[in-house]
This record gives C-alpha cells, structure tokens and sequence, in this order.
C-alpha cells in the first residue's frame, strides 16, 4: 500500500511538474517574442524613372492615436541598407515620403516599422 | 615518460613570438592559451579522466580561463603585455605541477577506437568545407574582427570603438571579440584565426556530444550517435560557417553544462570549479543557446520527480548557487565595463528592426510552424528531409527512449514547444537545432551497422538537409546566386594588393554597408579594416551598440546618392570630409556599378580591376 502511494504521489508530483515545465516555458516565449499588434499600411508609387534612378512616393498609414516613432528601410541584398529613415508619423493620417533609389532591375524590399506600446510592422518591393 | 612539456612549449612560445616565427607562434600559442590552462587544471581536480575528457574539459575550461583573463589584465594593463603575461604565468604555474606528459597518454590506445576515425574523418570534412570557403562567411566574423582589431590597434580593452567603427560603447558576449583579439596577437589574421578555432569547437563539440551520451546510454550507442551528429547534425559547424560563430561556440559550452547537470542531478560528483568555468563559457559566447539547457533542466527535473520524488531535486539544487556566484564573479569584469549598454538591445527602435527582419515568418501560418519546429534549419528556411526522417525514427523509438531515458522524451516535447513559441522571432528561431541533440540518438537506436551507415551517409551529399556533406556538395557544384555565400580567392588578392600597394592612412567606402541589427554586409569589404588595417566608411547600427543615429542615416544617404549617381559633386564633397580616399566595389555588385565608376574619369581613376573586383581612387 505504502509503494503505491508513494508511487501516486510521485505521478502527482510529475504531472504538477508538466504543468509548471509548460507554464515557464510558454511564460519564457512570452517574454521573449514581441507581436506587431498596430496595423501598418504602406503603398508606393513610381512618380518617374530616368537613366540612372527611380523615384517612388511611399505612404504609411499606421492605426494607432497621436504620434507614433517609426522606421522605413530600403534593403537590397536581403540586409544592406540603401535608405533608412526614422522619424515621427501621424496615427490614422497619410505619412508621405519620397525615395530616390539607383536602376538595377532589382526588387528593393521596403520595410517599415512603428514602435511605441505595441509594435507594427509592414513590407512592400519596389521594382528599379 | 616524464618531461618538462608544459613550460617549454611556454617557453618556445614567447621566444617564437618574440622573433615573430610563424606559423609555430601561432599554433604553440592556440595550444598555451586553449589548451593548456584547462589541462593543468583538469588533471589537478580530475586526475582520473580520460583522454577525451582531458582534452575536451582542457579546450572548453582553457577558453574560459583565457577570456575571462585576457579581460581582465586587459582593462589595466597594454594588451600587447598581456599577451605575453599569461605564458609567463603559465610558465611559472605548469613548471613545478606537470613535469609527466600525461595528456597524451591514451592516444595510442584511442587511436585502435571507432571514435578515432570519426574524429578524422570530421577533421577531413571540415577541412575540406574550410579549403572551399577559405573562412567562415557570413558577417558577424566581419564586425567582431573589427572590433577586436581596433582593440588591438588601440592596445586596450574599451567599448569606445571611434575612429575606426561609429560605436562610442557596446554590450556583447565578451568571448566574441576577446577569442579574435588574442588570436591576431599570436599571429593569425583574426577572421582565418576564428576560422580555425570555429573548427576546433566543432572537433571538441563531436567529443563533448559522445561524452554526454556515454553517460546516459553507454559506449556504443555514443559512439554511434557521435558519428550521426558529426556528419549530419552538428550545429555548431552548422551555425558558425554561416557566421554566426558566437553562437554555434555556446553551444559546445551548453553541450557540456548538460553533462553537468545530468551528473549533479543524478547525485555524481561534480567539481563545482569546472562546472562553473563550463557554464562561464555559455554567457562569454552567448547567451540564446542557454535556453536550450533551461528546457533541458525542466525535462531532468520532471523525469528525477517521476522516479525518486522531490527529495533528490532539492539536494542536487543546492550545488547552483555556488556555482552561480562563481560565474557572477567570473563575468563581473565583462558585466561592469559594459553595463551602461546593456540595456540598448532592449529599446523598442531595436525591437522593432528585428521584427522587421523577420517579417515572413511572422505571417505563417500555424502548419508552417508545426513543421518548421520539427524539422525547420536556422538559417536559410529549409525544411530538412533528415530531420523529418529522424522525427519518424523518434516516433519509432518512444518506448525505447521512454525506457532508458525519459526525459529525453521531455526534452523533445518542450524544445518543440519552445520552438513552435519562439519561431517568429529572427533569432530565436535558432532554437529548432535544440532537436538536433535528441535525433542522432534517435538514428543510432535504429541503425546500428556501421557499414550501412557510412553507405547512408553517401546519400547526404545530394539531399538538401542541414549535413557538413551537403554543404561540401552545394558549394563544389553550384554558384549561389542573390547572396554571395563564398568568398571568392579574387577577394583575397585585393586584399594583398592593398595591403602592398594603397597607403596606409587610406579610407575605402566599401560597396554594402549594414542595415540595423543584422548588420551585414555583403561585399565583404568590411574585412577590409581586420585584414589590412585601412579604415572603412563603414554604416552600421548594430542592435548592441550606441551609434548616433543621425551620422548612420547621413552615411547611408550618403551612400545612396553615390549609387545613383558616382557624379554626385556633394557626396563626393561629403565622403572626402570623411576621409574617404578610395571605393571598393566586391565581385558581387550591390548597390554601386562599377560601369558607372569607370565612365567618371573626372573623379575616379581606376587603380585595381581583376575577376570582377575593383578599386577606385578618388581624385
């Protein structure tokens, strides 16, 4: 009877433990990994092209109240930067900015970022 | 055999160095400052280990020593002085207590084992992988080199990186750049130094993954599993030849620290100096891989509860707080230089670029993640036909597991857990290699003749999976295109050129330039500064480093103006403020056009073009 008991208990013990293992790891996670929660929209345009650059009208609308700090990157070759801009936008408004890229016949990766209580990020390529 | 072994090589060691001798400078002093200090210490506190534990034990404990030493004597004394300070010390420690050559008794019975030849055909391998890539790529080898060359052209230890990198300080693992400043001080160019020693923790990594599961499954099927994880598995050749190097040497530290645990919570002895030089090496190198050994902790804890209650788990605990306390003591000279920046990895701006990078993978949806998890590789987003492969064999052997290891089972379910959590965040989502541990045990359960293995293993150069032998296949067959995955040897003789023929006060605005946290550049031409000393217009923000802004997006303006149009008389009246005196454009053409450099007689004359790699000199 004893050996069983003890035998129950420590099943008891090890499913408490599962329950805690788990708990600490999904808390770690948490802790750990930040998820965009504002929306970010962004559209551009190519306002012309010449021999040797386009240039593109880029507009962010971020869905969030007041001010928000936010960062647009132009990459090319997945990390180098080319055009990299922080700066302050408007919540709900069109935030508007004009980018000068050089002709490559490559696809530009815009990316861009709002940080303040939450996160938001957004992506769009620009053909040049 | 009893000779004076340790304190001549010291001695042979300062006085080759002294001359300048090399390459014996250079691999007598990997051998006094890897090597060394943790064979005197292990065969004092260990006398009784084996050869593989001595020469395992000696390389992990010895980097820990040397970094943790270097650091230190280093933040009051020249570095150039304490690089011959420690052989000194050594010298004098070594001569009285290691007079026998004990080391390397039981390499001549080693060399009648299996593991012998596991070990040299790894060593064959990745020797082979290292004449095809020449060093390790990737840019992470770039910008700690070019930390630890500015340290040693400033003769110091400090943060403040200016004039050579926009950095005024920077919180990072302290291993990162101490481990390639030392080896540029015995003689090797730091990034073919980290090279090496890249390869080297992966040798000891293959030893340090048989120690582990010797002592939960016994020699034979150790052997076996140390053979999958050499030629299919190994991570940390797997992390550090794409650059990541930092990492991939935590692992070989975290791989060690489970063997620590595994004997301190199954009630064996441990010593509580090693076990805390063991775990230094985790937070010197850095610091992600530490999750795994947390899951790994949760799963002994959990499998200890199952089988002898709670009693046991409170006196194994007890050990932690020295050990603890020794690694708090051990990082505090690291912790106190570096402590104002620490918080800068934390600010949201940074937060925010990372996610950035991992825009993709945030979007996926849950069956992407289920399967990456499971078989998902950390760099390149591959789905591995291995790694699903071996999680059948996983299903396959639950029972058996469950009855000889349990908490490997554990292991498994959190590191899946973990990863399905964690996978959308750019860097965590190196923790799927935590199943890398588990499936080579799994395969050595299942496949136990050693001659169909070998034939299997052929199999792997044509399948796409996270194998050294894939990799050696990839490289040798095709010409990776969008990124340039190998240095070119062309890269080198530019390198030579400069070095021979452009003045040493020159600066290069170099073709790429790094974009926030990840901070490469593709070119490769900020190897330029660790391999010749010329500076760099170099733009970078890394996420761990305390740059002005304003100067990094002027840069990176700069830069896009230039691309556009080399004529731009303002850019070019800003790069000569700078100090700018030359252009280097690399074989892969990124944002600057040669054709448009050659057509500007007015401000650039061409001083260097072979296989696709120019110089410029601007006029």
């Amino acid at each position: 009877m004893g050996s069983t008991s003890s035998k129950l208990s420590r099943w008891a013990y090890f499913l408490i433990a599962q329950a805690v293992s788990i708990t600490l790891i999904y808390l770690l996670a948490n802790l750990l990994v930040h998820q965009p929660t504002i929306k970010l929209s962004v559209n551009c345009s190519m306002l012309s092209r010449d021999e040797l650059s386009c240039k593109f009208s880029c507009n962010l609308v971020p869905e969030c109240f007041g001010e928000i700090d936010g960062r647009i990157v132009v990459l090319h070759f997945n990390w180098v930067a080319i055009y990299d801009n922080t700066t302050s936008l408007r919540c709900r408004a069109n935030n508007t900015f004009e980018i000068d890229l050089p002709r490559r016949n490559y696809s530009f990766k815009l990316r861009a970022a709002v940080y303040g209580e939450e996160y938001g990020i957004s992506y769009t390529t620009l053909e040049c | 055999m009893r000779i004076f072994i340790y304190p001549i090589i010291c001695i042979l060691f300062l006085l080759f160095s002294f001359l300048s001798i090399q390459p014996l400078s250079q691999c007598l002093g990997f051998f006094v400052f890897f090597l060394l200090p943790g064979l005197l210490l292990i065969q004092n506190l260990r006398p009784r280990a084996g050869i593989v534990e001595k020469l395992t034990y000696g390389f992990a404990i010895s980097t820990s020593i040397s970094v943790v030493t270097f650091l230190t004597l280093g933040l009051f004394l020249k570095l150039s002085e304490v690089i011959f300070i420690i052989p000194l010390a050594l010298l004098v420690i070594s001569a009285p207590s290691t007079l026998e050559l004990r080391p390397l008794r039981g390499i001549k019975k080693m060399r009648r084992e299996k593991l012998f030849y596991i070990l040299m055909f790894s060593l064959l391998i990745r020797t082979i992988l290292l004449l095809q890539i020449h060093t390790i790529i990737g840019h992470d080898v770039g910008r700690f080199s070019i930390i630890s060359h500015t340290l040693v052209l400033k003769d110091k230890i400090t943060l403040d990186l200016r004039p050579y990198d926009d950095a005024k300080g920077f919180f990072y693992f302290p291993a990162a750049f101490i481990i390639p400043t030392i080896l540029e001080l015995i003689g090797f160019d730091p990034i073919f130094g980290v090279t090496i020693f890249l390869i080297t923790t992966s040798i000891f990594g293959i030893l340090a993954f048989y120690l582990l599961i010797l002592r939960i499954f016994g020699k034979q099927l150790a052997l076996r599993a140390a053979f999958f994880y050499a030629f299919l598995f190994d991570p940390i050749l797997h992390l550090g030849i794409f650059g990541i190097f930092p990492n991939a040497m935590s692992i070989f530290f975290v791989i060690l620290s489970m063997i620590t645990l595994y004997e301190i919570l199954n009630g064996k002895e441990t010593n509580i100096w090693i076990s805390s030089l063991i775990f230094f090496g985790i937070y010197a190198f850095h610091l992600y891989p530490i999750l795994m050994l947390f899951i790994f902790t949760l799963a002994l804890i959990s499998e200890k509860i199952l089988l002898e209650g709670l009693r046991t788990i409170k006196i194994a605990l007890s050990k932690f707080p020295t050990i603890l306390l020794i690694v708090l003591v051990l990082s505090a000279p690291h912790l106190l230089l570096s402590r104002d920046y620490l918080p800068i990895s934390f600010r949201k701006e940074n937060i925010a670029d990372l996610m950035m990078f991992a825009y993709e993978r945030i979007n996926w949806q849950i069956s992407e993640k289920l399967l990456y998890s499971l078989a998902g590789t950390p760099l390149g987003g591959l789905i591995s036909p291995l790694s699903i492969a071996s999680f059948i064999f996983l299903l396959l052997t639950a029972p058996t597991l469950y009855k000889k290891a349990p908490f490997l089972l554990l292991f498994c379910l959190y590191a899946f857990i973990f990863s399905f959590l964690v996978i959308s965040e750019f860097n965590l989502v190196r923790s799927v290699i935590a199943l890398w541990f588990i499936y080579p045990v799994v395969l050595s359960l299942l496949l136990r003749k050693w001659k169909a293995n070998f034939l299997i293993l052929l199999l792997f150069f044509w399948i796409e999976s996270q194998s050294p032998l894939f990799l050696m296949w990839y490289f040798w067959s095709s010409k990776p295109e969008d990124v340039p995955w190998i240095i070119n040897p062309s890269f080198f003789e530019t390198i030579q050129f400069i070095k021979g023929n452009i003045p040493q006060n020159s600066k290069f605005l170099i073709d790429g330039g790094g974009a926030g946290c990840t901070g490469a550049t593709p070119s490769y031409g900020e190897r330029i500064f660790p391999l010749t000393s010329r500076e760099i217009f170099f733009f970078t923000n890394y996420c761990w480093a305390d740059y002005d802004r304003k100067i990094y997006e002027h840069k990176v303006e700069i830069y896009r103006r230039i691309s556009i149009d080399p004529d731009d008389e303002e850019a070019i009246l800003e790069l000569k403020k700078y100090g700018v005196t030359h252009i280097y454009i690399g074989r892969e053409h990124l944002a600057l056009n040669p054709e448009l450099f050659l057509k500007s007689q007015k401000h650039y004359e061409v001083i260097y073009q072979k296989d696709g790699e120019y110089i410029f000199q601007i006029k």
